[in-house]
């Protein structure tokens, strides 16, 4: 865990706290969303690590902000050029986008953000990222919101300029590092979801005692307890492991599998109370729900891991699995 | 990203690994044994323990004064994660290297230690493990079978159940009442007992699979020496908690069904545009890999003195529903038509009603985490 990582963490607790109308214009201004970016290229120092915590803790607040879009776009940007104060996001496609002495024509769905980012970072396999001006007179956005309400909007860009961002991370590295931003995401959101639930469920009594003493009660909060120490060593391990190939789809995998079940609980103990929307739990669960399968689904990594394992045989399997962790 | 730091560890781990894997396939193209599930439980070979035994891979733990390999529960791991995954026999020395070993190091007299430790070490003592009792079931502390005091030791007298191997052991681990109090966690105490004491009786009970590896264990007027008690009198029950709990957090925990992975590897292979099992088997990698890092942070904590009792019994809850479910993952796929009685499917299911329940049963598990989190 980083050497930061307290200090990191009750920052944003404050901020979170203040209540402050703009956050996003705070946490930018502190340079938190440049965390793990080098400070030659404009961002804040720190490893990935330092940035996990951050995300990790603005999650647990419930908070939707486009902390890890714009770290990442800005990630692969610092490697091309020097940053500037805008807002940057990113996409990963599944292959190369149709384009024409550099122009692109294409239907972009799902852009995070992209109401309010001035540019866009398109990664797709096998070519360098593409930068696109998002005001640029060519670019049509329409807003679209996810279920937990944060901008996923659809992109048409029509013979759009891009510039290529030549020595920028490849596809390959952009997916891996969404992956575990993500998957710090859901963690962070998890971990208030079964604190809330706990600290429901040992307050509010019924037969003239708390919640809590009702086996089946204690045992789902168990259950999600067990949920979190599964998500928690994933992150380790995904955190800790470079040449794990796999990594990247084990911890989204094992995070989504662990916001499902933790999601789920979370509402049966709470009773009706869970769903209102004056009570908190909605806005950890329905970014569980949304950010579970953000960038790829959960059923997608898994086929791709899948794929990878039968392609390596049990040998290659376990090798790779007991690689790292000693 | 921060790598992990390069520990002593590593290339001793390396370097265990490759030695098991080594002897483990010199056995098995020989014909020397068949692969199978549950194997730390089902498949006994005194000659491949005493192999392992003499090439310091059981006792690994253990201090070398009592002819243990002085190593860490992160070197132990590797060995024992190699074992499972070959399904080799290691029944004759896993209960007693695991538990009775490290328990009789913690509480042990020395006269005692230096009695009974060598011989777990060099695979000569196979023990049993003398705890559930018909009327107690997952109630350890309902233990009725008494240990009363006469000179020079102790007289016991009960009936135990569901006890693994008691058929080829040498010793048995057993937990007895010694007085009568008004709290039934108090008054148990621990001892070792010659299996070829008078008095001591086995008889086997033949499991669903029509294999004998359980059976019961009656003892009348059966003599335990005084030096035979493990640790203080009346302290049973706190002893019997922490020794399971460092039973629970081991790789056996989340291996006995792995041939069947081993196969639904095979079979995702030869359907090679199969995209439902590929999903399957992705999500099964996946959860294998982190039980693997929890089975690894587990042994870590030990070998920093902690006792991660919460960890462990997780780490046992999710393994046992792994394996579960790796069985049901074939079952998805052609290879489990009209399985064979002694088929890798057939085999592993026919364990798997077990490994939920041995070393806790999971809304046992479930209930230990819970009052952990009450008090936090």
């Amino acid at each position: 865990m980083s050497r930061f990582a307290d200090e990191l963490r009750s920052l944003v607790d404050d901020l979170a706290a203040s209540g402050r109308p703009d956050l996003w214009g705070s946490l930018c201004d502190l340079g938190l969303p440049r965390v793990g970016i080098d400070e030659g290229s404009g961002g804040s120092g720190g490893s990935l690590d330092d940035l996990l915590v951050v995300v990790e803790a603005l999650a647990g607040h419930g908070i939707g902000v486009p902390v890890v879009e714009a770290s990442t776009a800005d990630w692969v940007l610092g490697h091309a050029r020097e940053l500037d104060g805008e807002l940057t996001t990113v996409v990963l496609l599944d292959r190369a986008p149709r384009t024409a002495s550099g122009a692109v024509t294409a239907e972009l769905t799902a852009v995070p953000w992209a109401r309010d980012a001035a540019r866009l970072v398109l990664c797709a396999p096998g070519c360098a990222p593409l930068l696109v001006d998002l005001r640029h007179t060519s670019v049509t956005v329409r807003d679209v919101d996810n279920i937990a309400g944060e901008p996923r909007d659809t992109v048409i860009l029509a013979g759009t300029p891009t510039v290529t961002l030549d020595g920028a991370p490849s596809h390959e590295a952009v997916r891996e590092r969404l992956a575990l931003l993500w998957s710090a995401a859901v963690l962070g959101a998890a971990r208030s979801a079964y604190k809330l639930t706990k600290a429901y469920v040992s307050e509010r009594e019924q037969f003239g005692a708390p919640l809590l003493k009702i086996p089946a009660v204690s045992g789902n909060l168990a259950r999600m307890r067990v949920q979190l120490i599964q998500a928690d060593a994933a992150l380790a391990l995904a955190r800790e492991a470079a040449p794990l190939s796999g990594a990247a789809e084990i911890v989204r995998i094992t995070t989504a599998a662990a916001a499902t079940e933790i999601a789920r609980i979370a509402h049966q103990l709470h009773g009706a109370m869970g769903i209102t929307d004056e009570y908190p739990l909605h806005r950890l669960t329905r970014r569980l729900w949304s950010w579970r399968d953000a960038v790829a689904s959960e059923r997608r990594w898994a086929e791709s891991l899948g794929r990878r394992a039968a392609g390596a045989g049990e040998t290659g399997v376990w090798t790779r699995i007991t690689a790292t962790g000693r | 990203m921060e790598h992990s730091d390069h520990s002593p560890g590593t290339d001793a781990c390396a370097e265990l690994r490759a030695q098991v894997r080594e002897l483990t396939d010199e056995w098995r193209d020989a014909g020397r044994y068949v692969p199978r599930s549950d194997s730390w439980l089902r498949s006994f070979d005194l000659e491949f323990s005493k192999e392992l035994a003499a090439r310091g891979l059981i006792a690994m733990t253990y201090p070398k004064e009592f002819g243990g390999g002085g190593r860490t529960n992160v070197e132990r791991l590797a060995v024992t994660e190699e074992l499972l995954r070959a399904g080799a026999p290691v029944a004759a020395h896993w209960i007693g290297d695991r538990q009775i070993g490290p328990a009789v190091l913690r509480h042990g007299t020395r006269e005692l230690q230096e009695e009974i430790v060598p011989k777990i070490a060099s695979g000569e003592a196979v023990f049993c493990l003398g705890m559930s009792e018909p009327e107690a079931g997952s109630d350890l502390a309902s233990v009725r079978t008494s240990a009363e005091r006469v000179e020079g030791g102790w007289l016991v007298n009960g009936h135990k159940i569901w006890t693994t191997q008691a058929h080829h052991a040498t010793h048995a681990y057993l937990l007895a009442r010694t007085s009568r109090e008004d709290r039934k966690h108090d008054g148990l105490s621990e001892f070792v007992l010659d299996m070829d004491a008078e008095g001591v009786r086995v008889t086997p009970i033949v499991d669903l699979a029509g294999e004998h590896h359980f059976n019961e264990v009656r003892f009348e007027n059966a003599f335990v020496p005084a030096h035979r008690l493990i640790g203080e009198v009346g302290q049973g029950w706190k002893q019997v908690v922490e020794q399971l709990s460092f039973e629970r957090g081991g790789a056996e925990r989340s291996l006995s069904s792995y041939p069947v992975l081993v196969e639904l590897i095979a079979e995702a292979a030869r359907q090679g545009d199969d995209r439902e099992l590929h999903a399957l088997l992705g999500s099964l990698v996946a959860r294998l890999a982190v039980l693997r890092r929890l089975c690894f942070e587990v042994a870590s904590a030990m070998d920093a003195g902690q006792a991660p009792v919460q960890q462990a019994a997780a780490l046992k809850y999710l393994g046992n529903a792994f394996e579960h479910d790796v069985i049901e993952a074939l079952r998805r796929t052609g290879l489990c038509q009209d399985p064979a009685f002694d088929s890798t499917f057939g085999q592993a299911l026919l364990a798997s009603p077990a490994f939920g329940l041995r070393g806790g049963a999971a809304e046992v598990l479930l209930s230990l985490i819970a009052r952990q989190e009450a008090r936090s």
